[in-house]
């Protein structure tokens, strides 16, 4: 069961890493370049792993369709299938069948997904693609040595023609690598070689004369001259030639040495060179392969087969389910308490036995264990963090497909996707976002036609930022649409009757622009097909508050329009406030409390029976703990303990008997049945066996927010009028 | 860890699991062994002795501290925390309808088991574990129902021991999570 989760996480991967690559290859295309022959091999690599993966594990046709896009892939990027907007667009419906497939081998309540259809189309596609290109006539390679010629594949070939198709010269670079430094040596010429043109194929030399040494000739297709090849390749153990390869030159200088040219330096000394190295494994193993094949000629059987592409990664992360995660955080949090009621009973302890110096020195050792405690704690944490990355690539598929839908041109820019969240948070996050970005496509950006009207640019960009301040990472979703006329929403919400006219005429813009978030709002009248169905904003609004998070919204008529989520960074662990209500203690997250007063009853006042204290001039709703609870009252001699509680948009003070203390805490959930009861989120223990609840501040705010609000109207319980 | 009651063990022995004397080593057994037995815990709900399965029952402990949950239905005593692991504990006693006595010495959390979940039964007292013949179970007389009394469903079969009636329960529908919550707060309906 667990290699079996573990295989389709893989997978997933893959299916991220493959549609990474489409999207980098459409938006090469979409500015006129020639794709990078690199992306579309990683497309086809990425398929061909998962394909060894799923052949593994069987699950639905995951194997058939990647053997057909495999295959397809191969005939792209061997010139044999053009890379236009169909193929890819086929290439990009295989990206959601994958999803699909995955999503419906875990839940089989999910639609099955249609992969024959998808089959039947991708093999219709192949048999009318292949004809067109086959029939070229193909540019000599005799000039090429026998030997050499024996050992290219079919790939190496077909890149190594379309470079003399395309005017290049193609040089061979001698290079030999110290034993050791083989992997770092490689990548640091592959990447020099880059600049310069093209890497078209390794070969193992075949003078290699020493046993501690490899020898490598690399060949590479470039526009560039000799000289510049020599001067990049100073200081490295190498000698470039360029090869004759009978065709016209286009670009580079026109005269062709015949004869190799020598010019090694001798080989650095191999501790710099290691030093140097940096090694980034997943890419250089394609080139290391061939150097480990013995350097004889005629290898084409072994070459044939692609070398398993991540035995490296895969011996060094280990994929862990959450659950387990949960149950180290849940034994931390135990060994805390335990920890905490050995030092409570020391403290007691040294009180009566203050002479001897043991029970001193113990006491300073549990306070370390504590300490020790803590930070193991916090390195669990850690390893529940993921960046934001892998979601943004998600949504980047989102904002491709319905800007197609719409007919819009919309580009994403993507920043701050290696800040950390926690697993579960990004998980909830992702169907909120995508929300967003829906809504950003559907009535945000504008269609072409009117963006160039209103002398706009006419590829509209949405943008998804993330960053993290402090304990809370701060997302923001923004578009330079039409943005949203905050007088028209409010009027809206008077017809809607959600607000009453004497209400809306003492709204501020902000308060308007917050209606969007008021359940039953709706700002196009035509559900469309994406941002429709009747769920809007308010499930957003509910989802993030879920998450102990606040969503903000700005607008501007004509700019766009710019949401911000704050975030904690998890929530298996929070700072708590404990305090007493109603004679029982409670916790309440620290990061929802805005801050935390002392009133006097007297200062209460009532606006229609509902109480409010008024803070820096404005009126602030309040509620009581005890009452929303029905917990007996504490009568405190005109004194009130207000926590003002702020959630989403929204602001509450919440009236309780005392402020105790503030704490980390693990928080677990109640359990069948308990977990239903609103209001209470969880609980945690705190020292000797004793249970407190945590407080479920996003129910107890919406319901004081309905009770008091702008929808119906309705009286607090208990309230005097 | 567990303070797990020794009068349970010792009543575990004397609840008609064989042990051979050496008269019967020597002789043969005298008893057949019956493999169809049902094992149950009998406990004690004021004056009433009630009965669970003993394969449901994971555990026997003393009473533990409970905070209670605001808005949930009385018998539901609140949230304690066993070995780490939260778990609801509920007065079976004012579940069933009796009046609950007050916690004392004998008064013991019956930690069982539903599915995966688990949840802690405060009763009176434990008193043995008994094994029951099949046929022995009755069903409950149909005039339970309506009597103001036991709720009929709660009752899987009745039995006797030793003259005394033993109410076998019906651990699904006595627990029932769904009934936690009071009712004028539960999902979708009520004032909210």
């Amino acid at each position: 069961m667990t290699s079996q989760l573990t295989a389709l996480s893989e997978i997933q991967d893959l299916v991220e890493e493959f549609s990474r690559s489409l999207l980098q290859i459409e938006s090469e295309r979409t500015e006129g370049k020639e794709p990078d022959p690199d992306l579309i091999n990683g497309a086809f690599r990425a398929v061909h792993t998962l394909k060894g993966i799923a052949s593994m594990v069987e699950v639905g046709q995951l194997v058939e369709l990647s053997h057909e896009l495999e295959n397809c892939l191969d005939d792209i990027r061997l010139g044999k299938r053009a890379l236009d907007s169909p193929s890819l667009d086929l290439l990009f419906s295989s990206v959601d069948l994958y999803t699909a497939s995955l999503g419906y081998s875990v839940d089989p309540s999910l639609p099955a997904p249609d992969v024959n259809s998808f089959l039947a189309r991708i093999g219709d596609a192949r048999t009318q693609g292949t004809t067109a290109a086959s029939d070229q006539e193909q540019v000599s390679l005799e000039w090429l040595h026998e030997d050499v010629r024996s050992v290219l594949t079919e790939y190496e070939e077909f890149r190594l023609r379309q470079n003399i198709e395309g005017g290049k010269a193609i040089y061979s670079i001698h290079v030999s690598f110290d034993l050791f430094d083989v992997d770092g040596g490689i990548e640091r010429l592959k990447s020099k070689l880059k600049t310069l043109g093209e890497v078209l194929a390794y070969l193992p030399s075949a003078d290699a004369s020493r046993d501690d040494r490899i020898d490598l000739d690399i060949l590479v297709g470039s526009g560039k001259g000799l000289d510049v090849f020599r001067a990049a390749l100073k200081g490295e153990t190498a000698s470039t030639e360029r090869l004759n390869t009978g065709a016209r030159l286009s670009g580079a200088d026109a005269d062709v040495p015949v004869a190799r040219s020598h010019e090694s330096t001798r080989p650095e000394a191999s501790a710099d060179a290691s030093a140097r190295t940096e090694a980034a494994f997943g890419s250089q193993i394609d080139a290391v392969e061939p150097v480990l094949a013995p350097p004889v000629s005629g290898l084409q059987s072994s070459r044939k087969s692609d070398p398993p592409q991540s035995i490296r990664s895969v011996v060094q992360t280990v994929r862990v389910e959450l659950s387990r995660l949960d149950t180290l955080m849940n034994l931390v949090g135990e060994l805390r308490v335990i920890q905490g009621d050995f030092a409570r009973t020391l403290a007691r302890a040294e009180d009566t036995l203050r002479a001897v110096p043991e029970v001193r020195t113990l006491y300073a050792q549990t306070r370390q264990m504590g300490r020790r405690i803590d930070e193991l704690r916090d390195r669990i944490l850690d390893v529940r963090m993921v960046p934001v990355g892998q979601m943004f690539d998600t949504l980047a598929r989102v904002v491709r497909k319905l800007s197609r839908e719409h007919g819009k041109e919309v580009r994403l820019v993507v920043s701050g996707e290696q800040t950390e969240l926690d697993k579960l948070i990004v998980e909830e996050l992702s169907d909120p976002l995508m929300h967003m970005i829906r809504n950003a496509i559907d009535h945000g950006i504008e269609p072409v036609e009117q963006r160039s009207a209103a002398g706009k640019s006419l590829t509209g960009k949405i943008s998804l930022t993330a960053r993290q301040r402090g304990n809370s990472v701060e997302i923001r979703v923004e578009d330079d649409g039409q943005g949203m006329d905050w007088l028209a929403l409010r009027e809206r919400a008077v017809s809607r009757g959600l607000v009453s006219l004497e209400e809306a005429e003492v709204m501020t813009s902000i308060e308007a622009l917050r209606l969007i978030f008021v359940p039953g709002f709706s700002t196009l009248d035509d559900l469309s097909r994406s941002s429709g169905r009747g769920v809007g904003m308010d499930v957003v609004k509910t989802n993030i508050m879920r998450l102990s998070g606040q969503i903000d919204v700005e607008s501007e008529v004509g700019v766009g329009t710019s949401f911000r989520l704050t975030l904690p960074v998890t929530l298996a662990i929070i700072q708590a406030l404990v305090i007493e209500g109603g004679g029982q203690m409670f916790c309440v997250p620290l990061g929802s409390v805005l801050e935390s007063l002392m009133f006097e009853r007297s200062e209460i006042e009532t606006i229609e029976g509902f109480e409010v204290i008024s803070l820096r001039s404005e009126a602030l709703p309040i509620v009581y703990l005890d009452r929303i609870f029905d917990l007996p009252s504490k009568s405190n001699d005109g004194q009130l303990y207000v926590i003002v509680v702020g959630l989403a948009e929204h602001r509450v003070g919440l009236v309780v008997d005392d402020l105790l203390e503030q704490k980390d805490v693990v928080i677990k959930p109640l359990g069948p049945g308990l977990d239903a009861v609103p209001g209470v989120a969880g609980a945690t223990e705190i020292g000797a066996g004793q249970t407190v609840l945590l407080l479920d501040l996003a129910a107890i705010v919406s319901d004081a927010v309905r009770d008091f609000g702008v929808g119906e109207r309705r009286r607090v319980e208990g309230v005097p009028a | 860890m567990s303070e797990s009651d020794p009068g349970i063990w010792q009543a575990l022995l004397q609840s008609g699991e064989v042990i051979a004397t050496e008269a019967e080593y020597e002789h043969g057994y005298s008893r057949s062994l019956r493999d169809d037995l049902v094992r149950m815990v009998s406990f004690r709900l004021g004056s009433e002795i009630h009965a669970i399965p003993i394969r449901q029952v994971r555990e026997i402990t003393r009473c533990f501290s409970v905070t209670a949950v605001p808005r949930t239905r009385a018998y539901v005593r609140g949230v304690g925390t066993l070995r780490g692991a939260l778990l609801p504990v509920l007065c079976l006693a004012s579940r069933l309808g009796l009046t609950p006595e007050p916690e004392s010495r004998a008064s013991r959390v019956l930690v069982v088991q539903i599915d995966s979940d688990a949840f802690g039964l405060l009763v009176d007292e434990v008193i043995d574990v008994v094994s029951l013949e099949p046929e022995s179970l009755r069903e409950p007389p149909s005039v339970l129902s309506g009597a103001g009394g036991v709720n009929r469903d709660f009752v899987f079969a009745l039995a006797r021991r030793a003259g005394k009636l033993l109410i076998v329960l019906n651990l699904t529908t006595v627990i029932a999570p769904e009934d936690f919550v009071a009712s004028e707060w539960r999902e979708g309906q009520g004032d909210r």
